[in-house]
């Protein structure tokens, strides 16, 4: 391996980068928009879900039942029609998340102690948000009439992200992700580039040996995928004030194996398509979907059937998300992630093997 | 004129059909993709790890322990002998969270007095803290006013918590149409922009531009696949959605008329993607990430409600949030056009602008 | 050490699945030594050079290069042979310079040596000014050089050229070749694959393929030799009736009009062509070149001529078609097109050449109403292209230079899309169609995707599918570019007998012998056109009784040079 040669090509590379303005967009830019999109739009806890409330008693208790749910913070008044089907036809507009019916009487079977029945209806569309609706909406009727605080009183600590706030939890979640969208796809789009476009051919014709090749094709976006790190790290830590717990020379030690990891994925899909436009759907199959889909990022993995936990274990997204979401969220040390870490590693090993087996200097 | 706009529509089909990863793309999204993720995603968080340290060691205790595992929410994962054991349980993921139970809670509920409950939930996967703060809450109350109950003689408010249009709260119906809408929309804005630019990338652009064939009824017969491929699929996905157990109920005519009002808005993007394009490549990235900021405004990730304000506005601008409330009133809740309109009317403007904005930038390109 | 061989084949041979592309090739090259590959499109002549480079594994046979085999010590060959595949390898986004860095860092070239070597290079190559611009902007030719510098950067003493010359201007073509002279005196071997058959007359040796097998193989001379006999010259003052009759003689594969009244004739015996006589002043069995070499060699291959294709001559050398007035056309301070005036007659032929860069497609494409000129005016029948564009379209049809047409359709899928794009009426189709296809001699057309088909065919698909709604202008863009004698020569057939329909055709070519197919020429250069007129005229106007097309190319082109310095 003559290093003369690899930084020949990955300096090449270097410039041609530079010099394509709609790559380096997509490398630089789209990274953030998806940095600030995730973390703006993700909220996973419910807060101010609207709330239809069809009040036939117009009692004390019963205003005073209303008063309870909407200052619980978790729901929001929108309506407060008479005629309960305004109320049904809000819930099939998908114009309110629940609706609740007090009807007549219901102050006067409370004073009674008689079981006073309240009715809340919870669109079950989004299963998420209504399970949690359900659980919240419950205990405030449980708890009614007695006094706010209930005799038995959880108190409720969230550990590691003390006010349950999304934007903690997704932003870490979310180095792990942006790092396998874009380097894999730009790595693999430039080498299927060079084959379309028969520059290839002289490298064929060369010296070059396929480890120089693929050391020098990696370098360079291993580079580009590493500032991708650091754009997305510190736009998540500065901007969005993510508090982190562990150390951070360690998260972006993880996080430069993991990009080799991502860019060593990217030209093993290279390796086995011709096109950009194959190694794009490729890509997007190996890396864009399993990544955000199937590593624990949103959906968590271990509700999944059993086939499609081991389908998970299969990408790497999930170790580094997890090492990630351990590091900044509950300020792990390398004690506690060096699991995933040296899963991380031996994975990144096997997928060069793979690509530097299957790349030819050959056409066919 | 109609003779071009056939031939043209014809010589699409063709192309569309002759791709082999076209036509990959499409029954990837509309078959693998759909049942991966509806078999895979569609669960609800259930059964969370719960670690309990009891200090009471009572009846009453005990009772308050099988009231939170007795359920489909938490499992007893572990019984810890005090806090200082929950920082090692939590960092290594064994436990989602844990219950502390202080000594004398027998006595004190006994006596009518207040017990506070320590509970700490793992905050670090803020999808499931959120479920298991509410969890605990939720079993707690009922536990209370169980308890209270029993001790005064006195029935307090009943809840009847009624579920509607997704009783059982599980995700597949709902997963499985929202991959039903983001196959439509992920191949209405792709293969009219592919279509497009694949023209001016082999030159045929040139060729085209020397016959009378004007740049609207090149759009006409660029759209008419897609939106005749992307409607006729939903067929097999209503069977495939039957074969996964899942019932879909309500108006086929008119979730078909809705369905290619959506595609229409989708293949808009399209072709506006295919208009400030030049190659393959550029349209294949801008289009697959310009659909990211459509998906997670479409409330299928994550709620609406809890965005920004400003995100919230933004929200409307999504076809895709304006179909997945179609699909869901027609198949979840059998709502009706009466219902729907006003996302048909979202979905039309939407079209309008992204068609007059590409025809606007394609028109001086031609 | 350099073996006594460079290249040594025996049985050579590639399959592709099961269909061989190429089989039992077997032959020698020695050190110093020029090798032409020569053929028609689809003969593998792309295969074989790429096994030859050690990046094609040969499905049968041995081969040796430079000592080495090129199945086990393949790397050892690719190290050291310089190759240049078809089209533009080099990196459009790095500069001059740095494209030569990159080919010298990852063929180690020792960094001592490298500063002379990329001096000389592009001294030679005429680059030396440019090693700051992006290879993307460079013109075709420049391109190609710079390719060929990349290549001789590490000194290889073997270089495989894969058509080297392929749409390159004919002046960038001599500054390539003095390169290669260069390359050559100093004891470097090339093989090269060409479809310019003067570039195959100039080599040591040369091998002819044809569907994948060798034809023949031999020094110019002694393949010149073996055509001896089957060609002919005929001198005559009514060469369009005798071109005619040659049309309907069996025997005849092909001829060409040299200049006036001269015929030139290859035939499939030997033996003179059945011609009348009264017109002939002069039959006479010639010197064959290498052109008729390769003619006379794909002979059994060739259909016979169809005469259909031979309409009457035109009823009259009607008014004018096209006409241009002052067209100009600037990209920012560059212009591209300069106060170009022409008028062109319905049924006639005017061949525009000019170096690349000089203005020629710009030109056309103004005229089809593509690009809107910056100044001056332009119509087409009496319509303006720049605003009544509608009205230009349906007159006009356009060839581009890449063959546009639909790779995944069939040729027909290709007609009936065409057809109707051109509004076509229903009831005509079948006939225009069939017109169209008669005309680009497509009778037997395959039903498969037309990106399978070789470029000759393609070559005559784009032209149906430009001439399907019968236009009165036809404009094409280097349609010859790429494709081999034999076939150029029917494709100009097919040109002519359109013109005798009275259709108006402007086109560029590289292939300068082609001009004589013309009946104008404008010479463009720096988007000027320099000089138009008939050959005999510019002939004149040079004061050159004898003389080849490119004589009068160079020559105005030195003028024109000469009077810039001038002023």
């Amino acid at each position: 391996m003559k290093l003369r040669r690899m930084f020949a090509f990955s300096r090449k590379e270097v410039l041609e980068i530079s010099r394509d303005p709609f790559t380096l967009w997509v490398a630089i830019f789209m990274p953030l928009v998806m940095l600030f999109l995730f973390a703006y739009a993700i909220s996973l806890d419910v807060e101010n879900a609207p709330l239809v409330v069809v009040d036939q008693d117009k009692s004390a208790a019963s205003r005073e039942l209303q008063a309870r749910f909407l200052n619980s913070g978790y729901f929001m008044l929108t309506d407060a029609p008479q005629d309960a089907r305004v109320a049904e036809h809000a819930l099939m507009r998908g114009e309110t998340r629940a609706a609740l019916f007090i009807p007549n009487g219901f102050a006067r079977r409370l004073s009674r102690g008689e079981p006073a029945p309240v009715q809340l209806i919870v669109d079950g569309t989004y299963a998420t948000t209504a399970s949690i609706l359900s659980a919240y909406g419950r205990a405030i009727l449980y708890a009614f009439p007695g006094e706010l605080r209930l005799p038995i009183q959880p108190e409720v600590r969230v550990w590691y992200n003390p006010q349950l706030r999304s934007r903690d939890f997704i932003v870490p979640g979310l180095f792990a992700v942006i790092l396998m969208a874009f380097p894999p796809l730009l790595t693999a789009l430039a080498v299927a580039r060079e084959k379309e476009l028969g520059t290839i051919a002289q490298i064929y014709a060369s010296p070059m040996t396929k480890g120089e090749f693929i050391a020098g094709k990696l370098l360079p976006y291993a580079v580009l995928a590493f500032l991708e790190l650091l754009i997305v790290v510190g736009g998540g830590l500065l901007w969005f004030s993510v508090p982190i717990r562990g150390s951070l020379l360690l998260l972006i030690v993880v996080g430069l194996l993991y990009v080799v990891c991502t860019v060593s994925i990217g030209l093993l899909v290279s390796t086995l398509v011709r096109t950009q436009l194959a190694a794009m759907l490729v890509a997007l199959i190996v890396t864009l979907m399993p990544a955000f889909l199937f590593s624990g990022f949103v959906y968590p993995i271990f509700t999944m059937p059993a086939a499609f936990q081991t389908y998970a274990s299969a990408f790497p997204t999930r170790y580094f998300l997890e090492a990630s979401r351990g590091i900044v969220l509950r300020g792990a040390g390398l004690k506690e992630i060096w699991v995933y870490v040296a899963i991380i590693a031996a994975y990144t090993t096997v997928v060069f093997l793979l690509a530097a087996w299957r790349f030819r200097k050959r056409i066919a | 004129m109609w003779g071009r706009i056939a031939g043209l529509t014809v010589k699409e089909f063709r192309q569309v059909l002759r791709d082999p990863i076209i036509l990959f793309l499409i029954v990837y999204l509309y078959s693998a993709e759909l049942v991966i993720c509806t078999l895979a995603l569609g669960f609800d968080v259930q059964n969370l790890k719960l670690g309990v340290i009891d200090h009471d060691r009572t009846e009453a205790s005990r009772s308050v322990i099988q009231a939170l595992t007795g359920g489909d929410n938490f499992v007893l994962a572990a019984q810890l002998a005090d806090m200082r054991q929950v920082e090692d349980h939590l960092q290594r993921g064994a436990l989602d969270a844990v219950v502390e139970i202080p000594p004398g809670f027998a006595r004190r509920i006994a006596a009518g007095r207040r017990v506070d409950l320590g509970v700490v939930v793992d905050g670090s996967n803020g999808n499931i803290a959120a479920r298991a703060r509410a969890y605990v809450i939720e079993i707690l109350a009922r536990f209370a006013q169980e308890r209270t109950a029993v001790q005064i003689h006195t029935h307090g408010v009943q809840p009847v918590l009624r579920v509607w249009y997704n009783p059982d709260l599980t995700n597949t119906r709902f997963m499985a149409l929202t991959m039903l809408a983001e196959a439509g929309l992920m191949l209405g804005v792709v293969l009219p922009a592919a279509a497009i630019v694949r023209e001016k990338q082999g030159g045929t652009i040139e060729q085209l531009r020397v016959t009378p064939v004007r740049a609207h009824e090149l759009f006409l017969a660029k759209i008419t696949p897609t939106i005749v491929i992307c409607s006729g699929a939903v067929f097999p996905v209503l069977f495939i959605l039957t074969l996964l157990g899942i019932p879909v109920q309500g108006g086929i005519g008119t979730l078909l008329a809705l369905t290619v009002v959506f595609l229409m808005s989708a293949v808009s993007i399209g072709v506006f993607v295919a208009t400030i394009t030049n190659t393959l490549q550029q349209a294949m990235l801008v289009s697959f990430f310009g659909l990211f900021p459509l998906l997670f405004l479409s409330g299928t990730i994550a709620p609406i409600e809890s965005m920004p304000g400003w995100l919230q506005a933004a929200s409307q601008a999504s076809p895709l949030l304006h179909y997945v409330d179609i699909v869901s009133g027609l198949f979840l809740k059998g709502a009706g056009i009466g219902e729907l309109w006003s996302h048909a009317a979202a979905l039309i403007a939407i079209s309008a602008a992204m068609f007059a904005g590409g025809w606007f930038l394609f028109k001086r390109q031609w | 050490m350099v073996p006594d061989s460079i290249v040594e084949a025996e049985g050579l041979g590639r399959r592709y699945g099961g269909r061989a592309v190429l089989q039992d090739v077997s032959f020698q090259v020695g050190p110093g030594e020029v090798f032409g590959v020569v053929g028609p499109d689809g003969a593998g002549k792309t295969t074989l050079l790429q096994m030859l480079a050690a990046i094609l594994t040969p499905s049968e046979g041995r081969c040796r290069v430079l000592g080495e085999d090129v199945r086990r010590r393949a790397s050892l060959v690719q190290a050291r042979v310089g190759y240049m595949s078809q089209g533009f390898s080099l990196y459009d986004r790095l500069t001059v310079a740095e494209n030569i860095a990159f080919a010298a860092d990852i063929r180690d070239v020792p960094r001592t040596e490298l500063g002379e070597r990329r001096a000389q290079l592009l001294a030679m190559a005429g680059l030396e000014r440019f090693q700051d611009r992006r290879e993307g902007a460079l013109s075709g030719g420049m391109r190609k050089k710079l390719a060929l510098c990349t290549n001789l950067i590490h000194e290889p003493p073997l270089l495989i050229l894969d058509e080297p010359s392929l749409g390159v201007d004919p002046l960038s073509r001599r500054e390539l070749w003095k390169i290669l002279d260069t390359a050559r005196a100093a004891g470097r071997s090339i093989v090269f694959a060409t479809s310019y058959m003067e570039e195959a007359d100039a080599s040591d040796r040369v091998l002819l393929l044809r569907d994948g097998r060798p034809l023949a193989m031999g020094t110019p001379a002694e393949l010149r030799a073996g055509a001896q006999g089957r060609v002919y010259r005929i001198a005559t003052a009514e060469p369009a009736s005798i071109e005619r009759e040659l049309a309907a003689d069996a025997a005849v594969i092909s001829f060409q009009r040299l200049s006036g009244n001269e015929i030139r004739t290859q035939l499939r015996m030997a033996r003179p062509p059945r011609i009348s006589g009264n017109a002939v002043t002069l039959i006479e069995p010639t010197e064959p070149t290498m052109e008729d070499v390769f003619t006379v060699g794909s002979a059994d291959a060739a259909p016979p001529i169809s005469e259909a294709h031979a309409a009457p001559p035109a009823q009259q050398m009607g008014a004018s078609v096209v006409v241009a007035e002052c067209v100009t056309r600037r990209f920012g301070a560059f212009t591209a097109v300069d106060r170009v005036s022409l008028s062109i007659r319905a049924g006639e032929v005017l061949g525009l050449l000019g170096p690349n860069g000089a203005g020629k497609t710009t030109l056309i494409r103004i005229l089809c109403g593509l690009l809107a000129p910056t100044e001056g005016r332009a119509e087409i029948a009496g319509f303006d292209v720049a605003r009544q564009s509608e009205a230009v379209r349906v007159r006009i049809g356009y060839m581009s230079q890449k063959f546009s047409l639909y790779p995944d359709l069939t040729a027909r899928e290709n007609l009936g899309f065409f057809a109707r794009a051109y509004g076509v009426p229903r009831a005509e189709f079948a006939s225009r169609i069939g017109w169209a296809v008669a005309r680009a001699g497509l009778e037997q057309i395959d039903e498969k995707p037309v990106g399978g088909l070789s470029g000759a065919i393609r070559q005559r698909l784009a032209l149906a599918c430009a001439i399907v709604h019968r236009p009165q202008v036809l404009f094409l863009d280097e349609p010859t570019s790429g494709v081999d004698p034999l076939s150029r020569f029917r494709f100009w057939r097919l040109i002519a007998a359109l013109a005798a329909d009275g259709v108006s055709i402007v086109v560029t070519t590289h292939y300068l012998e082609e001009a004589t197919f013309c009946d104008r020429l404008g010479l463009m250069m720096d988007g000027r056109l320099i000089a138009i007129g008939a050959l005999a005229t510019l002939k004149a106007d040079l004061g050159l009784s004898q003389g080849s097309v490119e004589e009068v190319f160079l020559g105005f082109i030195a003028r024109e040079r000469e009077n810039e310095r001038v002023t």
